[in-house]
């Protein structure tokens, strides 16, 4: 059965870019206004676990931990759901690494984590994922543009599994993927960034906060973020 | 036909004559043919995941970096002893693949000796290399993990280049996802004022 909206499942992808760029309490003031951030233990590793370890990342890891125990990040990690996360995730990994292959030898497109995230949106009937990795993305909206990529850079013929690329299909369907991009835009159209900049222009505002966004990895190209401004920023 | 035997053999071929190209742009100093080396050997990763093909693109991407630094060869005399360590090491490793990690530490030594972080260079050189991957189309995860890095470092390093510029990709137009975004997290924060 399909969910109400408002519940976004996470990707790692997206929680770091917004932690590079201070941005983490756009997601408390929308959990605070009710849309349910989930995420996998798989994310969890990746965006607290492991960098709690490192000397460069600590203190983002530190502040995402604090997200997670406050509620803004629902860590789902009932054995059940993680388990049927886990197996749906698992699934779609051996499914995915082997749509595309080069002189009879199958790609290894995606990892855990993302699959991770695939499998928990699927399992507890969540239709958007947060993702700012664009491999997933475009298996979910445009998986050809990923055959064109490969072939262009590894300079070698890449063939595609129809029936495989059929059953991905068929599994990814229903969901839909936002960016930070999106998360920052709404936020910035729901005026969540006037108590920080409210003397800032909105154009400045707007543009610097999707430039830090892509600078930190976020998927997003110079001409979407002027669309982004021209569409909330007219002139 | 056994198509890993094949690819295997081929593979191993393709790494000799990578560290042989690398040895001739050392013998020359010739940067932009270490920067070919490194990019050229990444080519058949996505489909061989061959940890010494990754090996050898971060060992010419750092060279190429130290190559072009005149920093690295203030002192002559540990510069010289570095280049013959580093022949020697690159020229043994066409005979023991195992031999890759004693350039890393030639490498590591280098640096420190000029008062960098350990390991700055190569580390520097590892995230670079996941990000290409990555610009390949393999995920995030996928390229971290070949790579053995983080997706934190590699996703700082995409952040670098202009690789989410590269057009006619996003299925979705921006309007589209915008309105879909707004649909999920607006709604529930309209009676708040969140929109």
């Amino acid at each position: 059965m399909a969910k109400a909206r408002s519940e976004v499942v996470c990707d790692s992808s997206s929680i770091i870019t917004l932690a590079e760029v201070c941005l983490l309490d756009v997601l408390s003031e929308m959990s605070r206004s009710g849309v349910k951030f989930y995420i996998p233990m798989g994310v969890k590793k990746e965006i607290v676990d492991t960098p709690i370890s490192t000397k460069s990342f600590r203190f983002e890891a530190v502040r995402i931990s604090n997200l997670i125990e406050k509620g803004v990040l629902t860590l789902i990690d009932k054995e059940n759901v993680s388990a049927e996360a886990r197996e749906i995730g698992g699934k779609i990994m051996a499914v995915a690494n082997s749509v595309f292959s080069c002189e009879g030898r199958p790609i290894h497109l995606i990892d855990y984590g993302e699959c991770d995230a695939l499998g928990l949106a699927l399992s507890i009937g969540c239709e958007t994922i947060l993702v700012d990795e664009k491999t997933t993305r475009l298996l979910i909206e445009n998986p050809d543009a990923l055959r064109q990529s490969l072939e262009s850079r590894m300079g070698k013929r890449v063939d595609v599994s129809k029936a495989k690329l059929s059953e991905l299909s068929s599994v990814l369907s229903g969901l839909s993927a936002i960016r930070s991009a999106e998360i920052v835009s709404v936020a910035f159209e729901g005026g969540l960034f006037r108590k920080v900049c409210c003397s800032a222009n909105g154009k400045d505002v707007l543009f610097g906060a999707l430039v830090a966004i892509k600078e930190n990895g976020c998927s997003i190209s110079e001409k979407e973020i002027e669309e982004y401004v021209s569409l909330l920023v007219p002139a | 036909m056994d198509n890993s035997a094949n690819g295997a053999k081929a593979l191993r071929k393709e790494n000799i004559s990578a560290i042989k190209e690398l040895l001739q742009a050392v013998a020359e100093k010739n940067v932009k043919k270490m920067k070919d080396v490194a990019n050229h050997v990444l080519r058949e990763v996505p489909v061989t995941k061959d940890q010494y093909s990754i090996k050898i693109s971060v060992i010419s991407y750092s060279l190429s970096k130290i190559f072009n630094k005149d920093y690295y060869r203030k002192d002559e005399m540990r510069w010289q002893e570095f280049v013959i360590d580093l022949r020697n090491n690159l020229r043994s490793a066409l005979e023991r693949p195992e031999n890759l990690e004693l350039v890393f530490s030639d490498i590591k030594r280098l640096d420190e000796s000029v008062g960098r972080f350990v390991s700055q260079v190569t580390d520097k050189g590892l995230s670079k290399k996941a990000s290409t991957l990555y610009a390949y189309g393999l995920s995030l995860g996928t390229a971290a993990g070949l790579t053995g890095t983080s997706k934190w470092d590699v996703l700082k390093e995409i952040g670098q280049t202009k690789m989410s510029d590269e057009g006619g990709k996003e299925m979705l137009s921006l309007e589209k996802r915008f309105k879909l975004a707004r649909q999920v997290l607006g709604e529930a924060g309209s009676d708040r004022g969140l929109l």
